[in-house]
């Protein structure tokens, strides 16, 4: 079984509401996120189009983290959510460096790594993942993934935008119903 | 925030390269699916707040929204916030979310910033005079005092003020129960949100600032947004300005097929998002736009017709054409005479305008050809070009833009505004809060001062004012008054220092009195210029209350989170304490405690029944009251009052077609005899000789290049300006760039710019259009120094396409923070970079300014996020 | 960087391992007054190499504990890594310890020992290969090339220094240079990766010059010094240098 994010980009506004109510779960200072949203132009003045993203924890198919990680401190859940036992980690970053979405993160005081784990106790609980039912703009969903593309139809794209790395690689369970210009090599940072 | 792996990697285009051969030898091993055995050794992860209780915190700022906001607090800690959760969510009745800010509400009542303690400045003494030592505001330390040495010397100082000086020694921008009686104060006045529909627009037929209730509501309820073929938003972008709720209704009706034209010099969000045609339009230059349309309009409409609905012009409206001018008309023109050109041989082309206001004359034509009466069009604005030098007589040629297509009072159709709470939900309330009834005070000073010129008349001890007003958005005939020395500056629940213009005469004018009281919760810009600093709570400090000036079907109810923090008191209780110290009676203006106030607002709450009137919504059982801490009788409702604090307030269920729809404008547009507007001629004015008449009488200065129906104004200061002799196509002046400042999402107005997790999420650059940067040699990332006639300031440069060139964004809000040493604001303050000039009818010109952009050659600013905060509670 | 620790043991435990395989390769009999030096500085080198590894990992205990617990991930590179480089170092130890006590140690402990050395390498290599989040490291061929064979270099030059190997001699000197040309094809290889993320390649370049391009002109040339010792030494220092300068820029890749 496997799970994981759905993101229409057509009401993404990169808002970071869902940036903030993670840190808010996950207790995260300021200057580590589990989940990042940023926003993108393509075109130059004034013929342009924008689109926004919000970068998170894939729940990999193949997660190189799970893969690397020398303890086992990473596994997968029953329903195939990618989580980490922090009290089993040995701090050597070895996730942080595999994971070609630059995930997990890594707190220096504390000497241990950590990750989104997909909202796992809230959804025990019969709760959505904070950033989904968070956002204002009802952007995101969660779940597994056939239900979600049965809920959202096929034509989605599974990980190929423009500002994410191949999907080959670790096959990350992402479902994104794409605004065109998020495919275009001329896309640029709207850092405002 | 750059979360990559690799240090220098720019794009994550490119994958990672594994030749097939040596693949091999990583690929071996044990799968995932292997590891689920792993599953075993480990503890899933839990809900941190499993077994506690969510309490329904209060969302209280002016940000567009109030929204639900749930928050958990274990053992004194926060555990987490969270948002609606308390219904299924659906289009039709949909779960009140929060937005980005109110997510990190907990850093604002909880922060390590908060102020604590009574401060009193090291420097300040009272008793007047040198004694205050008024040029060390903003420089000075702070040590702790306690509340009754704080009230005592509040107190013996505003009874010296008072004895001295009377009540008008005393300013405070806004309305305020105990200064009412404390001391009586001048007041503020300012066009601020609205701008020009602040200047009395029920003259012309609007409801007051074109944001009505109830039947006098313009805007069309939303779900008719959908049955729109064009929406087109004018300076408006409510995924910013309502974050929330709102925005989804512009979503639903873009899944009808709705299309979306954006007018705004950025390619805003909701824009963006929309997949809106975007018109980029130079700030403040809006009329220029307004008036080429009309002409285009009037053109099409003659050559091939089809475009104006004359029937609605003639039967709506008055000042639009010669057939149809109002009585009480003192000069003999229209707005049609003048766009063509007959008064001053200047027809407004789109070849007019384009030099003006930036927008090519094929897309006017475009515009206008959207604009006509066969296309079912809502023009939505909101106040940004309303806020600008010479927007005075904006709202009548928007209304005449509206009435030429006869886009009102129909389904589909619509001219009105989208603003704050209500945006894309017009109609009557369908659930509203009771109030509780409180003594009446009155403000013994009734003189108001236009706010920017108020520092001035401080700093020179006294002046001439043209009082005007002295409430937002009333005006009355003026009153000539000199008014005698200001000594003492209150802030009491306003942020004016930093959202006012003007503010470096502001602060000059602060360092001017003898003393400035403030109570806050952090060291605003306010807190910082003041001599005594009053800890005020939080809303999640008090009993609870009600998010009222919300969306129509939602009322938010809100309970105490925890106890006071510190030594932190409500405003009640420091106004009693304040009161009581200079030997009044507090009940003057109290009288009734919070607790009861909170039991008559939760008795009065009416929610609409299905006989189309208003009903009881909670019912009240004597223990219920009793537990609340208060007194009264018994009611009853339609939900419990448990019901009502866990749900967080009530929201009224809806669906499409349901009878609370509303359209604007329906009744007068059905039956404009039986059911006139409150202008003279009972209809739309476009020409109005009452509306002119009371501004004119203001004789403020440049009034005389006005008259009673739109005409092309050259602003006081706007794009003109940046020429170096005025004259658009010249050379450039000195401060070549417009300045505009957008809402920001790190903040509502000035509320949150001192949360680490939204200074984290929204870096407040300033906004630089790429062509502009390029040609001045600043990279994105760059630090910037900005500078204007008034002020400097710095901020690190987004360079983006979304902006039109030569415009320059500072957003809204930012606490302003002067090196001493060199003068420039560190902040990015908007109000640091603006004076105080102005002309015709008194808006202020937040939106068109003028300014300078260069590299700074100084120390790199860093992010906001990495400096410390202003404040520690040690 | 944060990496140095890796650095550090990848460095001296890799040239150590070279060392030890190509004293097996060279020196079919232990002979002289001190038979038991190269194995030494060998498990010195590679000592030294494992306590600066361990100070990458922040709790030893748990490390240990997912042993015990059984959560231990052997599809992890790290893992893999650790456990040859464990019974690498037991085993020369075990041989040093030997050599110490009999003055030689039996041909075939050696030969399984140099076995596990050449595992080792590889695996110190490969560690990398898989870590998603750096293109650089994710190029296989240019990392295990550049990782084994400058291991190899380094040891075969730590074998010249001490003595143990000759460049003098025909074997060897082939055996130098061919390895030097390995090295460099792993080299170009990283420069190629390094400039296809726009990372300047100027450290791998360096290497390049300073460790196989100059050890293999030196040994073609060893004919032409008379003190072979400090050709030898020269030779090694290049390599050493050469290759720590690279390996170090491999790792500063890695924004951590």
């Amino acid at each position: 079984m496997s799970v994981g994010f759905y993101l229409d980009q057509s009401r993404c506004t990169g808002c970071r509401a869902c940036q903030v109510v993670c840190k808010d779960k996950n207790r995260l200072e300021v200057g580590t996120l589990y989940r990042e949203a940023h926003s993108y132009t393509v075109g130059e003045f004034p013929k342009v189009q924008g689109f926004s993203y919000t970068f998170s924890c894939n729940h990999c198919e193949d997660p190189v983290c799970l893969k690397n990680c020398p303890t086992g401190a990473i596994y997968k859940a029953a329903d195939g959510t990618v989580i980490q036992d922090q009290s089993k980690c040995i701090g050597c970053r070895m996730c942080v460096m595999s994971c070609p979405y630059g995930q997990p993160k890594y707190f220096p005081e504390k000497g241990v790594s950590g990750k989104c784990d997909g909202c796992y106790g809230l959804r025990q609980e019969g709760s959505q993942p904070a950033c989904v039912a968070g956002c204002p703009n009802r952007a995101l969903d969660f779940g597994d993934m056939d239900e979600l593309r049965a809920k959202y139809g096929s034509n989605l794209d599974n990980g190929s935008i423009v500002v994410l790395p191949s999907p080959e690689e670790t096959h990350p369970n992402v479902l994104i119903k794409a605004k065109d210009c998020a495919f275009s090599q001329e896309a640029r940072e709207l850092t405002w | 925030m750059n979360s990559n792996n690799i240090s220098r990697r720019g794009f994550l285009g490119a994958s990672a390269v594994v030749m097939a051969g040596v693949a091999g030898l990583t690929a071996t091993g044990c799968s995932a699916e292997s590891s689920l055995e792993a599953v075993d050794k480990h503890e899933l992860p839990v809900d941190p707040a499993k077994g506690g209780e969510w309490i329904s915190a209060a969302c209280w700022h002016n940000c567009g929204g109030r929204c639900m906001n749930k928050v958990m607090v274990k053992d004194g800690a926060v555990v987490r916030q969270k948002t609606d959760d308390t219904h299924e969510d659906s289009i039709e009745y949909p779960q009140q979310r929060g937005c980005v800010r109110g997510k990190t509400q907990q850093q604002q009542c909880f922060g390590a910033d908060r102020i604590l303690h009574p401060l009193k400045r090291k420097g300040w003494q009272p008793g007047g005079g040198e004694k205050s030592n008024g040029q060390m505001r903003g420089k000075d330390e702070w040590e702790v005092i306690s509340w009754d040495e704080a009230i005592k010397l509040a107190s013996e100082e505003i009874k010296r003020i008072s004895d001295e000086y009377g009540p008008t020694g005393f300013y405070c921008k806004a309305n305020n129960t105990t200064l009412n009686v404390l001391s009586g104060y001048v007041r503020g006045w300012d066009t601020t949100s609205h701008g020009t529909y602040t200047l009395d627009v029920t003259k012309m037929g609007l409801p007051t600032t074109d944001c009505g209730t109830g039947d006098a509501d313009t805007a069309n309820d939303r779900f008719d947004l959908e049955n729109a073929e064009y929406i087109i938003m004018w300076s408006s972008n409510p995924a910013w300005s309502a974050a929330g709720t709102p925005i989804n209704y512009w979503m639903a009706a873009r899944d009808k097929g709705t299309k979306f034209v954006s007018i705004d010099p950025l390619y805003n969000a909701s824009a963006q998002m929309l997949d809106a045609e975007w018109v980029p339009v130079r700030t403040g230059t809006d009329m220029a736009l307004m008036f080429a349309i009309a002409y285009e309009m009037l053109r099409l409409d003659e050559e091939k017709g089809g475009i104006i609905d004359w029937d609605f012009i003639h039967k709506y409206t008055v000042g639009f054409d010669s057939e149809s001018m109002p009585e009480d008309k003192t000069i003999d023109e229209n707005l049609k005479d003048y766009i063509l050109g007959k008064y001053d041989g200047t027809p407004k082309t789109p070849e007019w305008a384009e030099p003006i206001c930036g927008v090519k004359p094929e897309q006017v034509t475009e515009l206008a050809q959207i604009m006509a009466k066969s296309n079912k069009v809502m023009i939505l604005h909101n106040y940004g070009m309303a806020r600008c030098n010479g927007a005075e007589m904006l709202p009548q040629l928007l209304i005449a833009l509206g009435a030429m297509g006869g886009h009102m009072g129909k389904s589909g159709h619509a001219t009105a505004s989208a603003y704050h709470a209500n945006a894309g939900n017009g109609g009557a309330r369908l659930i509203s809060a009771g109030a509780a009834k409180m003594p009446k005070t009155t403000n013994p000073v009734t003189t108001g001062v236009r706010q920017p010129q108020m520092y001035e008349i401080i700093k020179n001890g006294g002046g001439h004012t043209q009082d005007v007003s002295n409430a937002y958005g009333s005006f009355h005939e003026p009153n000539p008054t000199e008014l005698g020395p200001i000594k003492c500056i209150y802030h009491m629940t306003d942020a004016v220092l930093q959202t006012s213009l003007n503010q470096k005469e502001g602060i000059e004018a602060h360092r001017a009195v003898d003393f400035v009281l403030t109570l806050a919760q952090f060291m605003t810009t306010n807190a910082r210029y003041s001599d005594i600093i009053l800890p005020v709570t939080t809303e999640w400090e008090r009993c609870g209350g009600f998010g009222d000036y919300n969306n129509r079907e939602y009322l938010p109810f809100y309970t105490r989170v925890t106890q006071p923090l510190g030594e932190a008191k409500t405003d009640q209780e420091i106004g009693e304490l304040l009161i009581a110290g200079v030997g009044k009676d507090p009940k003057l203006a109290y009288g009734k405690t919070e607790d009861q106030q909170l039991y008559e607002k939760i008795a009065g709450c009416k929610v609409m029944g299905d006989d189309g009137k208003m009903k009881t919504l909670v019912t009240l059982t004597a223990d219920d009251i009793k537990g609340l801490n208060a007194e009264g009788a018994p009611q009853e409702g339609i939900i419990t009052l448990k019901e009502l604090k866990e749900n967080g307030g009530y929201q009224f269920p809806r669906k499409r077609n349901d009878k609370h729809g509303h359209i604007g404008y329906q009744k007068f547009v059905d039956d404009p005899e039986a059911n006139p507007l409150k202008s003279k001629s009972g209809k739309l004015e476009i020409y109005c000789q009452a509306r002119y008449d009371l501004m004119a009488s203001f004789g403020f200065p440049g009034i005389e290049q006005y008259k009673p129906y739109p005409t092309y104004i050259v602003p006081c200061t706007g794009y003109e300006s940046t020429f170096k002799d005025g004259k658009i196509g010249g050379e450039k002046g000195e401060y070549p760039f417009l300045m505009f400042n957008p809402h920001y999402l790190r903040r509502s107005h000035t509320v949150f710019d001192n949360c680490p997790w939204l200074r984290e999420a929204w870096a407040n650059p300033v906004f630089l259009a790429r062509s502009d940067a390029e040609s001045l040699g600043i990279k994105d990332g760059d630090t910037v120094l900005l500078s204007s006639p008034y002020g400097k300031g710095l901020r690190n440069a987004a360079v983006m396409d979304v902006l039109m060139p030569g415009m320059v964004g500072v957003p809204h809000g930012a606490w302003v923070d002067v090196d001493e040493e060199t003068g420039i604001d560190m902040a990015g303050s908007d109000n640091y970079l603006i004076g105080s000039e102005y002309s015709g009818m008194g808006v202020s010109g937040y939106n068109n300014q003028i300014c300078n952009v260069e590299k700074y050659t100084g120390a790199p600013l860093g992010r906001d996020c990495d400096k410390p905060a202003r404040w520690s509670a040690n | 960087m944060g990496l140095e620790s890796l650095f550090a043991f990848t460095l001296l435990g890799g040239m150590a391992a070279g060392a030890y395989v190509f004293e097996t390769c060279f020196a079919r009999k232990r002979s002289g007054n001190r038979p038991w030096l190269l194995p030494l500085v060998v498990v010195a080198l590679f000592a030294i190499g494992m306590i600066a590894a361990s100070t990458h990992v922040q709790s030893i205990p748990r490390a240990m504990g997912s042993l015990t617990s059984g959560t231990v991930n052997f599809a992890s590179g790290m893992v893999r890594e650790v456990a040859v480089s464990g019974v690498f170092f037991v085993l020369a130890l075990i041989d040093m310890i030997i050599a110490f006590v009999k003055k030689d140690s039996p041909f075939a402990l050696r030969v399984v020992t140099a076995v596990v050395a050449v595992a080792c390498m590889v695996l110190m290599g490969t560690a990398y290969t898989d870590v998603f989040g750096n293109p650089v490291w994710t190029n296989a061929p240019a990392t295990v090339l550049s990782f084994v064979a400058g291991d190899l270099a380094m040891g075969l030059g730590l074998c010249a220094a001490l003595g143990v190997a000759k460049l003098s001699e025909k074997p060897v000197a082939y055996t130098m240079v061919a390895v030097d040309v390995v090295l460099a094809i792993g080299l170009a290889l990283e420069v190629a990766a390094f400039s296809a993320v726009g990372i300047s390649p100027v450290m791998q370049v360096v290497g390049l010059v300073v460790a196989p391009v100059a050890s293999a002109v030196l040994t073609l040339l060893a004919s032409k010094f008379a003190n072979k010792q400090t050709l030898a030494i020269v030779v090694c220092a290049a390599l050493v240098i050469g290759v720590a300068v690279a390996r170090y820029a491999f790792y500063a890749t890695c924004a951590l």
